[in-house]
């Protein structure tokens, strides 16, 4: 097992290294002047631009810049973001580091009970689809799973909005402070991935639900319930685990989505005006960033996988 | 008699896959001929009706700037149903060609390709694609959907790669190789036909994530530039107003209605195909 984990982290590493260098390389390859950009419509002294080229690295040949980058990157300095508005030739954004810590804490409170929303209550009503799957009850959860997947984040955090401000004032609809405002947005990010966790769920657990060892524990006389909730589970917990760590990436572009909708001051509000504001340096941390974040959640899905199943181990 | 000496599972003799595909139908018609739903003209705008709600003639109501909401959604529909079709053809084309070459012949170029797809799918798909698209200045439907098709590729070649590699190792197979067929022959008249039907359920899934993947670059504004009319767009504008006025929703309920379709396409076909029980 750790000879198994030590190399999927250093298959990470690798992955994230290359992310690092196509992302850098693919942004300098690209035509325009980033600095230039900044300016829009005026027409900036020719001194300025070239001190601002300096201040930003943009002057060096692009290895070194990326080779800096990198040093950089690892001991902690990601370097300046880009000026919101220019006025001088020192004035550049805040760092992105720290950019990064101030709002990183607000999106962890709310991707830490989306998570959990995804797996408990997408594997309790999947489990419920699969028992019940040849009565009504199951493919009505089957039908409102599909017909559920088809409203994207952005039509669901708006319609989420409006529904509870307008009629239903039960919640807040902005901000992000004590818990009854933590209810539509976590909705609106976990809802899509929680029926996707619905359907594989159903699918899977009647597959498992067929195999001896199940048939083994009915044998014995343990009640269906437990039989479904503890014993098939254990098998299937791992496979929930790595379909929800595969839509991350969909579960982070939902961020930007809601956080910017809801007003809440977290990473993807961040993303959202990196993007509006075309802030290159924090554009790269913040996608370096993600996909080092991405990489580790696979690997500790592996990581689960092995210790929940331990058949899996013989095959390594 | 079935595998384990069960009925095999009857196929049901109506196919459910051909509702989606109406409503597909109807939208595409939207797409094509905005006129033909009735749609009035895009500019024809007043400022004096800006956000009037629904009314006799103006189905949907106004925008901010005091244009027909209901021309706008069904303008929007062409943006939104070409580059899902692009991006959609384009990504199956490219899936198939390379997932069914690796699949097939292994090795290192089997290597390589799934190094590089390693690094394409650790970036989420859409922030990959918001910031190539801060850089580009003219996005219109093209390059929106170049974008998204060279940033998407690696699932669909995931798919193809796998029931390539499946079907492969089945005794149809080898029996057209011990024939003396050649690799091009059994790849396209024995594996491809074959997998066909998998690809396209996972195909017509892709293509929800893609109508879906438009309007959120769009919201973001990095998709679609005006002049184009997209759902996204309207949604973006309409951020701090939808409280007071709900008839701007109207865009995310087509939006929503054209991803469902393909949803349940999906579903349906792999129903069809794969029948459960």
């Amino acid at each position: 097992m750790a000879r198994f984990l030590t190399g999927r982290i250093l298959r990470g590493i690798f992955t994230v290294f290359l992310v690092t260098l196509v992302v850098h390389g693919g942004l300098a390859l690209l035509p325009g002047d980033p600095i230039r950009a900044l300016f829009g419509q005026r027409r900036p002294d020719p001194l300025v631009l070239e001190a601002m080229r300096d201040q930003f690295d943009f002057n060096r040949p692009w290895i070194v810049q990326y080779l800096s980058y990198l040093k950089d990157l690892v001991t902690g300095d990601w370097g300046n973001s880009f000026p919101g508005s220019i006025r001088g030739i020192q004035d550049v954004g805040p760092p992105v580091e720290g950019i990064v810590a101030a709002a990183a804490p607000v999106s962890a409170r709310l991707i830490a009970p989306v998570l959990a929303v995804q797996l408990v209550v997408g594997a309790a009503i999947g489990a419920l689809a699969a028992v019940y799957r040849r009565r009504p009850a199951g493919t009505l959860i089957y039908l409102i799973s599909v017909a559920l997947l088809g409203i994207p984040v952005i039509a669901l955090a708006y319609v989420l909005q409006m529904g509870f401000a307008w009629e239903l004032a039960w919640v807040p609809t902005r901000g992000l402070d004590a818990w009854p405002s933590y209810v539509l947005p976590v909705t609106a990010l976990s809802l899509t991935t929680t029926c996707l966790v619905i359907l594989f769920a159903r699918s899977h657990l009647r597959d498992v639900l067929r195999q001896p060892f199940i048939k083994a524990t009915v044998a014995r006389g343990i009640k269906t319930h437990r039989v479904v909730g503890l014993h098939a589970m254990k098998v299937s917990l791992s496979a929930f685990l790595s379909l929800i760590v595969s839509n991350l990436g969909q579960l982070i572009t939902g961020l930007i989505i809601v956080e910017t909708i809801f007003g809440i001051q977290g990473l993807g509000s961040v993303m959202f005006s990196a993007i509006y504001a075309r802030d290159r340096p924090l554009l790269l941390a913040l996608t370096i960033l993600t996909t080092v974040f991405v990489t580790l959640a696979n690997i500790l899905a592996d990581a689960t996988h092995l210790l929940l199943d331990p058949r899996t181990q013989e095959t390594l | 008699m079935g595998v384990n000496g069960t009925a095999p599972p009857r196929r049901s003799r109506f196919p459910l896959f051909v509702v989606p595909l109406l409503v597909i139908a109807v939208l595409a018609s939207m797409a094509i001929s905005p006129q033909l739903w009735g749609a009035g003209d895009l500019f024809d705008c007043d400022l004096a009706r800006s956000l009037e709600g629904p009314q006799q003639g103006h189905l949907f109501g106004f925008d901010l700037q005091g244009c027909d909401m209901y021309a706008q959604v069904l303008y929007g529909a062409r943006s939104s149903l070409s580059v899902a079709l692009l991006v959609g053809a384009l990504t199956l084309v490219v899936g198939v060609a390379l997932g069914s070459v690796i699949g097939f012949r292994g090795g290192w170029l089997d290597a390589v390709v799934q190094q590089a797809s390693d690094v394409v799918l650790a970036v989420p798909l859409l922030l990959a694609a918001a910031v190539v698209m801060t850089f580009v200045d003219d996005r219109g439907v093209w390059p929106v959907s170049l974008t998204l098709v060279v940033l998407g590729w690696p699932p669909m070649t995931r798919v193809v790669r796998a029931e390539v590699r499946g079907l492969r190792q089945q005794s149809f197979a080898e029996a057209a190789r011990a024939l003396g067929a050649s690799d091009r022959r059994i790849l396209r008249r024995h594996i491809l036909p074959n997998a066909m039907w998998p690809i396209s359920v996972f195909a017509a899934g892709y293509t929800a994530v893609v109508v879906a993947a438009e309007a959120i670059l769009t919201f973001l504004g990095v998709g679609l530039s005006l002049p184009a009319v997209s759902w996204g767009l309207m949604l973006a504008r309409v951020r701090y107003r939808v409280l007071d006025h709900p008839h701007l929703l109207v865009p995310a309920l087509f939006l929503s209605v054209t991803v469902a379709a393909f949803v349940f396409l999906g579903e349906s076909l792999r129903n069809h195909f794969e029948p459960e029980d």
